[in-house]
């Protein structure tokens, strides 16, 4: 048995990622730390800040730390570290930037990483054995208009809107909506739907829409997100050999990780396509697949 | 009658008093499992999840000074509200209740006492044993009137504390006519250990009479602020903060203690920046203080009742390290309670200021991420208490090592539940 741990940068992914994928693999262990803050809320690369450290800073920090020799030994170490993020709305138009940010970081967190050269040529083994990082698109929500059963969870017990999101012709992770009622409404800053900011590509601001019946949005990630992250049916998520490159590249990873699935659900996750940006890993990775 | 020559009676204020290593003990006490607690020189802080005894850690120094002033009994009472839930559930039932000391440098020296509760008090002549590097010097059976020296010699005793012999026990036994025609008969090598373990704990009682312990929630601030201060003469603070006042003018018209006036005014200046005087109003009994703010036009105040909460709390912290004279234990629970950050960032460089001047411990409890990282130059005076540990507290660098540690901000570790929490990992 393995145990792997998760690095999330969100509490419904803290809360529930772990879970849905111990479903998938049962023989294995996921535990997940209190969530970090996101680091791709911002178009990236971050601009320095002269006192405070950037986010992705510390993601990088945090994801090299697990294995650094320094950490305390009373606890179990890891056998691997799965590093999550979303992409979000500001790098959608290029995810490789988010790649791009955390490689740096990382090296340049490594270059200057105390330690002995044979220490730290060991920690970079480490990385690029043990630590993956993979990013959820545009936002994990978007998985859950993939799977009907999750949808009925983060809308319980009812979406008080129809939903119009086309699944028949649209990728969640290129997640676009062609509902006037939903994008051209006014904007309203006391409501989490209606407030400044794009709506279009916004999975859970969608999520929050189905949810109000007028009177404020009921979906909270906390509750109905865990419920219907926890219980996502990744194989149904990844049917579309073509669709849900992203979260197939997790998968896939996972497979090379831990050991094959059982066969009915390794065929729908196996046969599609990944993301190249996370999988296959590259020659001269950082991590598993950065 | 003249207590015999061999006999060292002064009281433990008359002895210099100097800083000695001293390790803090118990065992199965309350939310306390194992603890073996060196406290450092300077400023140092305890952290660990809720319900893991950070509290009545700080505590443990208060304790034992009260038991070897009052007793035991008196001890819990005020430490622990009475003697009900004091043993450790986790721990075995076969570990007795105890506290101890460790103490010395060249020479190590080690207090044991058990605490055995019966008919709902603690019970009188507890099991007690003082060591020097190993050796049983002075021991009493749990129950017995007569303490046992060097294994053979046997002196009645009363109820007091052996630990506390220096104040109490040799100087009461000189005065028995029963025990003299013993202590006579006792050998030279006895009686000079006698003499020895009495001023070791002379110097002991000293270093624990010079610790106070005070926590921000036990601070009566709404009835301090709407009331004042009665009238006092005091010169240290007291644990609720209700002498503030006072204490604070006392100091000022005080020219031996002027200079505790002066810090913490000073301190305060730098925490907040306009603060600009103060002054003392009394009516009948009760002090109040007044407060001017450099932006204000000359000669207006403000009582202090119209202050802030941040503002007194920061006073109060000040007003309790000040209290410490030279060589004193300072402990202050919630450290962090309504100050801002930058507010915290100075209370802590004041106060180790004040440590490094006077020679002083302190010692703070947070769940502060902010009190955290002001431990980044020197992670080892950070304790940390979690619930499996055989031994608390742990410095953070026995978990893990400076170079990883100089890699983090330690609050965001502690946030991450890397130490100093729950671990969501262990079942």
């Amino acid at each position: 048995m393995a145990l792997v741990q998760l690095i999330t940068t969100g509490v419904m992914e803290e809360r529930a990622l772990g879970r849905s994928l111990q479903r998938l693999f049962p023989d294995h262990e996921f535990i997940s730390k209190p969530h970090l803050d996101g680091f791709t809320s911002a178009p990236l690369p971050p601009q320095p800040h002269p006192r405070v450290p950037a986010n992705l800073d510390k993601f990088a920090a945090t994801l090299i730390g697990v294995f650094d020799p320094g950490n305390r030994r009373d606890r179990p170490r890891p056998d691997f570290l799965l590093g999550i993020d979303d992409v979000e709305l500001f790098n959608v138009d290029d995810p490789g930037r988010i790649m791009t940010a955390l490689r740096q970081t990382l090296e340049r967190r490594l270059a200057e990483w105390p330690g002995n050269a044979r220490s730290i040529d060991r920690l970079r083994l480490e990385l690029r054995e043990k630590v993956s990082f993979h990013v959820m698109a545009p936002m994990t929500e978007a998985y859950f208009f993939a799977d009907p059963a999750a949808l009925d969870r983060s809308t319980a017990p009812a979406p008080d809107r129809a939903n119009r999101f086309n699944l028949a012709t649209c990728d969640v992770e290129a997640f676009e909506i062609d509902d006037p009622d939903y994008l051209d409404a006014t904007t309203d800053p006391a409501c989490r739907w209606r407030k400044a900011g794009p709506r279009q590509g916004h999975p859970k601001r969608y999520l929050c829409y189905l949810t109000d019946p007028g009177t404020g949005a009921r979906y909270r990630e906390s509750d109905h997100g865990v419920r219907a992250l926890a219980e996502l049916e990744w194989p149904t998520v990844a049917s579309d050999a073509q669709r849900a490159r992203f979260a197939r590249s997790l998968l896939a990873d996972l497979i090379e990780m831990l050991g094959p699935l059982t066969e009915p659900v390794a065929e729908a996750i196996t046969t599609g396509e990944t993301h190249p940006l996370t999988w296959p890993p590259p020659p001269d990775r950082v991590l598993r697949n950065l | 009658m003249q207590p015999h020559r061999w006999l060292d009676t002064r009281q433990a204020s008359d002895y210099p008093r100097y800083m000695i290593p001293l390790t803090y003990r118990a065992r199965a006490l309350g939310p306390l499992r194992v603890v073996d607690w060196a406290i450092p020189a300077g400023v140092s802080v305890v952290v660990g999840p809720n319900r893991v005894g950070k509290s009545t850690l700080l505590r443990l120094p208060e304790l034992i000074k009260i038991a070897f002033e009052d007793g035991l009994n008196e001890a819990i009472k005020t430490v622990f509200d009475g003697v009900s839930h004091l043993r450790n559930l986790a721990m075995p039932a076969s570990t007795p209740i105890s506290l101890g000391l460790l103490w010395g440098a060249d020479i190590e020296w080690e207090w044991d006492v058990d605490i055995t509760i019966g008919g709902g008090e603690i019970a009188s002549f507890p099991r007690e044993c003082l060591r020097e590097e190993g050796h049983l010097m002075i021991s009493r059976e749990f129950g017995s009137k007569e303490i046992e020296i060097e294994g053979q010699w046997r002196l009645p005793m009363n109820n007091k504390l052996i630990g506390s012999l220096a104040r109490y026990a040799l100087t009461d036994l000189a005065m028995q006519e029963m025990a003299l025609p013993s202590i006579e008969r006792f050998p030279p090598e006895v009686r000079e250990s006698m003499e020895r373990a009495s001023r070791v704990a002379a110097v002991l009682f000293a270093n624990l009479k010079a610790s106070s312990s005070y926590r921000t929630y036990h601070y009566e601030i709404n009835p301090l602020l709407r009331f004042g201060s009665h009238h006092s003469s005091a010169l240290n603070l007291m644990a609720n903060g209700e002498n503030v006042f006072p204490l604070l003018r006392n100091w000022r018209d005080r020219p031996d203690l002027e200079e505790r006036y002066e810090f913490v005014l000073a301190t305060m200046r730098e925490i907040f920046p306009h603060f600009g005087r103060v002054g003392f109003e009394q009516a009948g009994q009760t002090v109040t203080m007044t407060v001017s703010d450099r932006r204000w036009p000359e000669g207006k105040h403000i009582p202090i009742a119209r202050e802030s909460t941040g503002f007194i709390t920061a006073l109060l912290h000040l007003c309790a390290v000040a209290s410490a004279g030279h060589h004193g234990l300072v402990t202050l629970d919630e450290v962090e309670t309504s100050l801002h950050p930058r507010a915290i960032r100075v209370l802590i460089e004041a106060m180790r200021r004040r440590a490094a001047s006077h020679d002083l411990r302190i010692v703070l409890a947070t769940q502060s991420e902010t009190v955290l990282d002001q431990f980044r130059d020197d992670p080892s005076r950070v304790f940390v208490l979690e619930p499996k540990q055989e031994r608390s507290p742990q410095a953070l660098t026995e978990l893990f090592s400076p170079e990883y540690l100089s890699q983090f901000s330690l609050g965001d570790l502690f946030a991450h539940l890397e130490f100093g929490g729950d671990d969501p990992t262990d079942p």
